[in-house]
């Protein structure tokens, strides 16, 4: 059903919740999945422990994609991970046009902080996609 | 996965694309699919 899926991700704890489930759909269709991961040139990821919480952006990215896919079970899955700079919603639809996805996972909740409404990365996504979007419930 | 998805839809063509997806993706995770297709009653008329 799928065969390219791509996932954006700040490595908050919510954002987990729409890697694991991006990853429970690339597993069962066998698409490829991109962890898509942008660098606004803020400060570390949360989720981010020990040494690599000083490293560069690209390097603290790897360790951030080890270690979520320890927490979720990342086996048996084709990732590949990007590291774009800029707006998050453009970026994760840029690679999505690039990759020919046909999938876009994301939370709910959108990567800059809890809103009442839809979070204005997934709403931007939404209306920007160019294949299907699958709106994780993080709130 | 999931293990009950709600698909809404018009009947119109752009809506089958809808509920095909959520059909494969019901079948891809066991989950009881439920289709919906919302309507506005007409307005009732009285005779007096």
């Amino acid at each position: 059903m799928f065969t390219s899926i791509v996932v954006g991700t700040n490595w908050s704890a919510t954002a987990e919740l729409a890697v694991a489930r991006a990853v429970e759909l690339a597993r069962l269709t066998g698409a490829r999945l991109h962890v898509v991961s942008v660098d606004e040139g803020t400060a570390a990821p949360v989720s981010v422990t020990g040494a690599a919480a000083a490293g560069s952006p690209h390097f603290q990215a790897d360790v951030a994609l080890e270690q979520t896919l320890e927490r979720v079970g990342g086996e048996g899955v084709e990732i590949v991970q990007h590291t774009p700079s800029g707006a998050v919603a453009d970026s994760i639809v840029a690679v999505a046009v690039e990759e020919g996805a046909d999938l876009i996972v994301v939370g709910s909740k959108g990567m800059q902080g809890a809103r009442r409404v839809l979070g204005s990365v997934p709403n931007k996504v939404s209306h920007h996609a160019p294949c299907d979007v699958l709106i994780v419930n993080t709130v | 996965m999931f293990s009950a998805i709600v698909v809404g839809t018009d009947g119109s063509d752009t809506a089958d694309r809808a509920v095909s997806r959520a059909a494969a993706l019901a079948r891809l995770s066991g989950a009881l699919l439920h289709l919906l297709s919302a309507y506005s009653p007409a307005p009732v008329r009285v005779a007096v």
